[in-house]
C-alpha cells in the first residue's frame, strides 16, 4: 500500500469527519456580502435609462466598458453560464444593423444600392432595400451598440445580485409572484449548465459538438427544462409554497385583476381613443385599486424574511453616484446639451463629447470598483 | 402507538399507463418510528412515499383508488402544500429541490414561505445547519456544492418545518460514508427525541437497518410487505452482508448492528492487511504526473499522480467534494488540467479518445438525448467508431425491455443501466464511471459488478468514483483515497479499505484483518480463509 504524502493542512485522515471545515474561497461564496440587491436593481435601471436617454456613440461605449469591468469584476465560476448569454447578445446585437439598412436609408453619403420593394399602401407602403447610405449605416450601428451594452448591463447586474434576496425587497403581497418569476428565471441558467452537459455527451460519444450541433440539442434541451420545471414545481408545493396565499382569500384577487382592468381599459381609451375624463378616471381609479390592494395584501405579510436586509455606507455610496450619473443624464437631455442625443443624419458629423457627460457615465463604474476593493481587503 | 399514517386500501396507476403501481395496499406508520423501504428500482417506493404528502394524486393525477390519512388528515382533501407541516419530503434529486441561491436562504425558505417570524426561523436554521454538519457551508452559493453537499442542504432545508412525517427518497445515494452515517445518527435523534416518524426509502441497507423500527418491501407487484426489522430480514430481496453472514453461518438472532455481530463472530482480527500487495499489473494505459485542476479559484485536484494499467478495476474513493468526478473528468479530457499532464500510453487514445476511453457521468439524464433508448445505443456506436452491436449491449445491462421507450420515462436506476449500456457499447478499453451505483437495487448492483469483472479479465480499465464501500470492496482490484484533491492513499481494495474507520466494509468491522466480503467472512469463519 502506498501512502502518500501530503503537504502540511492537506492530509485530511480518511475518518474525519465529513462536517470538517473548508474554507470557501471567494468564488464558492454567493454575491450576498456584496452589495444590498436594491443597489444592483437601481444601477441597471440608471445605467439602461443612460443608454435610453443617449444616441451618441461615445457615451454607449463608456457605459458599454462600464457594464463589461463590472461583469468582470462580479463574474464567478457557479455563474459563468452568463458568459455564453453574453456572447449570444453579443452576435445578435450586429444582426440589426443589416436589419435596419433593408428598412429604409436616409442621408446623403450613398454607401451602395440594393434592390427595392415597395410594399402597397394597404401595407403601410414600407419600402424593403434601396439606398444605403453612411448615414444610416453608423446609425443602426448606434442602434446596435445600445442593444449590446443593454446586454452587458443586464449579465453584470444577473452575475452580481441574489435574485432571491432582491426579491424579498417586494412586498410580501408580491412576494408568491416574485418566487414564481425568480424560479422561472432559474430555468435560464440551468439550461445553459445543461446545454453544457449535453454539449459534454456529445463529446464523450465522439460526436461534433460545435455550433453545428446546437439544433439537434434544441428539443432534449426544451424536454430537460420542462422535466426540471414539473419536478421543481413538485418540490416547491410539497413545502408549502402558496400556502399562505391561497389561505388568505381570494377576494382580494378578484378585486386586484379588476382593477388591472379598469386601468388596462381606461389607458387604451385615453391613449389611443378619445382622451375623456372617464377614460382617465379608468386609468387611474384602476391603478389606484390595484394598489390598494398591494398595500392591504403587503401589510398581510405572506412571507417574512429571516434576515433584514440593510444598506451599508457602500450601498448608500454606489447608489448615490449612479443616481448623480443619471440626473446629470437627465438635465443633459432636458438642456439639450453634451451632444446626448446623436443623429447622423442628414448628413455624417462627428459626435459631440462632453467630458462631464463621459465623467457621469464613468459613475457607473462604482460596483466594480468596490468590489475590487473589497477584494483587495 | 399513535398513526401517524393510515393507508386503507391504496390502489394507484398513473395516467396513460394499464399497470397500477400500488393494488390495494393497506398498512400504517407509527410515530416516532423509523421505516425502511425497499425494493426493485421502479417498483413503486417512490410513489408511495408521494401519497404519504398528497404529491400523488393531486400533483401528479392518475387513478387513485383508497385512502391516505396524514394525523388523521385524507390527503384527497388537502393539497400538498397544506400538508407540509405535517409531512416533510427530501427529493431523489436534490437538485431539483433547490431555488435559492445560497445555502442559507434555502434552508430556511420553507419557513418564510410559511410567514414564521425571524427568531424562530433563526433559530431553526442554527439547529438545522449544526444537526447535519454543514454550518461550514452557510454562505455558499448553491451551485458551487458538490452532491452530497447538496443533498444535506435538502434534507436541512426539510428539517426546519419539523415536520411530524419525514419522507425520504434514497436520502443518502450521494452521501459519503461519514455523511450518511451522520445524517442517519440525525434520523435517530429526531424520531428518539422529537417523536418524529420516518420513512427512508433506500437501496443500500447496511447502514439502515441497524436504526430500522420496521422495515417496509415494495416488490414491484402492486403490494406492500410490513414488519418488524427483525422479522422481515429473510424476506429482504437484497439483504445486507451482516445479513448473508448471519445467514449462511447460522447465527440467530439474526444480527442487524456489527455488534451485535461480533457476539458471534468472536474476537476481530487485529492483524495489520497491509501485506496485501497489488495484483500484477498490466500495461500502463494512463499516467498522470502532478495534475492540478482549479475550479474557478478553487483547487480540485493537487499535483495527482497515478498510473493506470490494463485489468485494473480502481476505485476512487474520498469525502464529498474530494476531487473523484474532476479526477475522473480529467481522465475523460473534459477537464484541462492547469498544471501537469495526462497521457496515455496506448496509441488509439492519441488520435480518436473516445473510441477507446467511455466515460459515464454522475446524473444519468445528463448522457442522454435521444428519443428512444435503442438510438441512444446507437448514436455512441456510430459517434465513437467502436465495433459492437446495440442488441448485445441492451442484453448486457438487461434493458432491452425499454428499447423503444423513452429515456425520460424511466427511474433514475433504470436509466443508470440505459447509460451504462449506450456509453459501454462496444469494447472501450477505459471506462470511467461516476458513482454507477446511485438509484441501482442489489441486483442490477450484482449485474454492473460482475459485467466490470469481465471487462476488466478482458483486459479494460475501469475506474470508478464511489462512496459505495461494498461495491469498491467486491469489484476494485485497486483503491485510491482522495482528501482535498489530494492522494491520500493508493494501495490494493484490501490494504485500503481494511481497518480505515469511515471506509470499510460490514464484514470487515466484524471479523477484522484482511476480510472484505462476504465470502472473505465465510472462508474466515470457516477457518479456510
Amino acid at each position: 500500500m502506498t501512502i502518500v504524502e501530503t503537504r502540511p493542512g492537506h492530509g485530511a485522515m480518511i475518518d474525519q469527519r465529513s462536517a470538517s471545515v473548508t474554507h470557501a474561497s471567494s468564488d464558492t461564496r454567493a454575491a450576498s456580502p456584496g452589495l444590498h440587491p436594491a443597489v444592483w436593481a437601481a444601477w441597471l435601471v440608471a445605467g439602461s435609462a443612460m443608454v435610453f436617454l443617449t444616441s451618441n456613440p461615445f457615451y454607449i461605449g463608456v457605459i458599454g466598458l462600464c457594464a463589461a469591468v463590472v461583469y468582470a469584476a462580479h463574474r464567478t465560476y457557479a455563474r459563468r453560464a452568463l458568459d455564453a448569454l453574453l456572447l449570444i447578445s453579443l452576435v445578435i446585437a450586429p444582426l440589426t444593423i443589416p436589419l435596419n439598412l433593408i428598412t429604409g436609408s436616409s442621408g446623403a453619403t450613398v454607401l451602395f444600392d440594393l434592390p427595392s420593394v415597395t410594399f402597397p399602401s394597404w401595407l403601410a407602403g414600407v419600402t424593403l432595400g434601396g439606398t444605403v447610405t453612411s448615414e444610416s449605416l453608423v446609425y443602426a450601428a448606434t442602434r446596435a451598440a445600445s442593444i449590446a451594452t443593454i446586454a452587458a448591463l443586464v449579465c453584470a447586474f444577473n452575475a452580481a445580485v441574489d435574485h432571491f434576496r432582491l426579491l424579498k425587497l417586494a412586498p410580501p403581497s408580491l412576494a408568491q409572484l416574485g418566487i414564481i418569476v425568480t424560479v422561472a428565471a432559474l430555468l435560464v441558467p440551468e439550461t445553459l449548465a445543461r446545454a453544457a452537459s449535453l454539449r459534454e455527451a456529445r463529446i464523450v460519444r465522439g460526436r461534433d459538438a460545435g455550433l453545428r450541433a446546437l439544433p439537434s440539442l434544441l428539443l432534449p434541451l426544451l424536454a430537460e427544462a420542462l422535466e426540471r420545471s414539473i419536478q421543481r414545481a413538485e418540490s416547491l408545493d410539497a413545502r408549502g409554497f402558496g400556502r399562505l396565499a391561497i389561505q388568505r382569500g381570494s377576494g382580494d384577487g378578484i378585486v386586484a385583476v379588476f382593477g388591472v382592468a379598469i386601468a388596462t381599459i381606461g389607458a387604451f381609451a385615453y391613449y389611443y381613443g378619445a382622451p375623456t375624463p372617464v377614460a382617465f378616471a379608468g386609468l387611474v381609479g384602476g391603478t389606484l385599486v390595484t394598489l390598494a390592494v398591494v398595500v392591504r395584501r403587503g401589510r398581510d405579510g405572506a412571507l417574512v424574511a429571516m434576515r433584514r436586509q440593510s444598506m451599508t455606507r457602500r450601498d448608500i455610496g454606489v447608489l448615490a453616484a449612479t443616481g448623480a450619473a443619471t440626473a446629470i443624464f437627465v438635465a443633459a437631455r432636458v438642456t439639450g446639451s453634451g451632444g446626448l442625443a446623436y443623429l447622423p443624419f442628414p448628413e455624417l458629423i462627428a459626435p459631440e463629447f462632453d467630458p462631464v457627460l463621459a465623467g457621469a457615465a464613468l459613475l457607473l463604474l462604482t460596483p466594480g470598483v468596490v468590489a475590487l476593493m473589497s477584494e483587495r481587503a | 402507538m399513535t398513526d401517524i399514517v393510515d393507508i386503507a386500501a391504496l390502489s394507484f396507476t398513473y395516467a396513460g399507463s394499464s399497470r397500477a403501481v400500488l393494488n390495494r395496499v393497506s398498512c400504517s406508520i407509527h410515530e416516532g418510528e423509523l421505516v425502511v423501504m425497499t425494493g426493485p428500482s421502479g417498483g413503486g417506493k417512490s410513489t408511495l412515499l408521494r401519497c404519504m404528502n398528497g404529491l400523488v394524486p393531486h400533483f401528479h393525477g392518475g387513478a387513485f383508488g383508497g385512502r391516505v390519512l396524514v394525523d388523521g388528515v385524507d390527503t384527497r382533501t388537502r393539497q400538498p402544500r397544506d400538508l407540509a407541516l405535517i409531512a416533510g419530503m427530501v427529493f431523489q434529486e436534490p437538485e431539483a429541490q433547490a431555488v435559492a441561491r445560497t445555502v442559507e436562504d434555502e434552508i430556511v425558505f420553507g419557513l418564510e414561505c410559511m410567514g414564521r417570524d425571524r427568531q424562530l426561523t433563526r433559530r431553526r436554521l442554527e439547529e438545522a445547519l449544526d444537526a447535519l454538519g454543514i454550518h461550514h457551508l452557510r454562505d455558499r452559493a448553491i451551485a458551487t456544492l458538490s452532491g452530497g453537499e447538496l443533498q444535506r442542504v435538502a434534507i436541512a432545508s426539510v428539517l426546519t418545518m419539523q415536520p411530524r412525517l419525514l419522507l425520504m427518497d434514497e436520502p443518502t445515494s450521494q452521501l459519503d460514508p461519514q455523511a450518511a452515517h451522520d445524517v442517519l445518527g440525525v434520523l435517530c435523534e429526531l424520531r428518539d427525541d422529537l417523536g418524529l416518524a420516518v420513512v427512508v426509502s433506500e437501496h443500500r441497507l447496511d447502514r439502515l437497518l441497524a436504526h430500522a423500527d420496521r422495515v417496509m418491501i415494495v416488490p414491484g407487484d402492486g403490494t406492500v410487505a410490513v414488519g418488524d426489522a427483525r422479522a422481515m430480514l429473510a424476506a429482504l430481496p437484497a439483504a445486507p452482508p451482516l445479513v448473508q453472514i448471519g445467514e449462511a453461518l447460522g447465527w440467530a438472532p439474526l444480527p442487524l448492528t456489527i455488534a451485535e455481530a461480533r457476539r458471534f463472530a468472536g474476537a476481530r482480527d487485529r492483524a495489520a492487511a497491509d501485506a496485501s500487495p497489488l495484483p500484477s499489473a498490466g500495461d500502463t494505459v494512463v499516467g498522470l504526473r502532478d495534475v492540478s485542476v482549479h475550479l474557478g479559484p478553487v483547487p480540485a485536484l493537487r499535483d495527482v499522480s497515478l498510473e493506470l494499467h490494463e485489468g485494473e478495476i480502481i476505485a476512487l474513493m474520498g469525502r464529498n467534494g474530494a476531487g473523484k468526478t474532476t479526477l475522473l473528468r480529467a481522465l475523460a479530457g473534459l477537464v484541462t488540467p492547469q498544471r501537469g499532464e495526462v497521457r496515455f500510453a496506448v496509441a488509439p487514445f492519441a488520435g480518436d479518445r473516445y473510441r477507446s476511453c467511455a466515460y459515464v457521468a454522475q446524473d444519468p439524464s445528463s448522457m442522454m438525448y435521444l428519443s428512444t433508448v435503442e438510438r441512444e445505443v446507437e448514436d455512441v456506436l456510430r459517434g465513437t467508431g467502436r465495433d459492437g452491436c446495440v442488441r448485445d449491449a441492451l442484453v448486457e445491462w438487461q434493458v432491452e425491455q425499454f428499447a423503444e421507450r423513452n429515456p425520460r420515462d424511466l427511474s433514475v436506476g433504470e436509466r443508470q443501466r440505459v447509460a451504462l449500456a449506450a456509453m459501454l457499447v462496444g469494447s472501450p478499453t477505459l471506462i470511467l464511471l461516476d458513482e454507477p451505483t446511485r438509484g441501482m437495487d442489489a441486483p442490477t448492483k450484482d449485474l454492473l459488478i460482475s459485467n466490470l469483472q469481465r471487462r476488466a479479465s478482458a483486459g479494460a480499465t475501469i475506474v470508478l468514483a464511489s462512496h459505495d464501500v461494498e461495491l469498491a470492496a467486491r469489484s476494485a482490484t485497486r483503491v485510491v483515497l482522495l482528501a482535498d484533491g489530494e492522494v491520500i492513499a493508493d494501495g490494493s481494495a484490501r490494504a485500503v479499505l481494511a481497518d480505515s474507520v469511515t471506509f470499510s466494509t460490514q464484514a470487515n468491522k466484524v471479523f477484522g484483518g484482511d476480510v472484505l466480503t462476504v465470502e472473505d467472512a465465510l472462508a474466515h469463519a470457516r477457518g479456510i480463509g
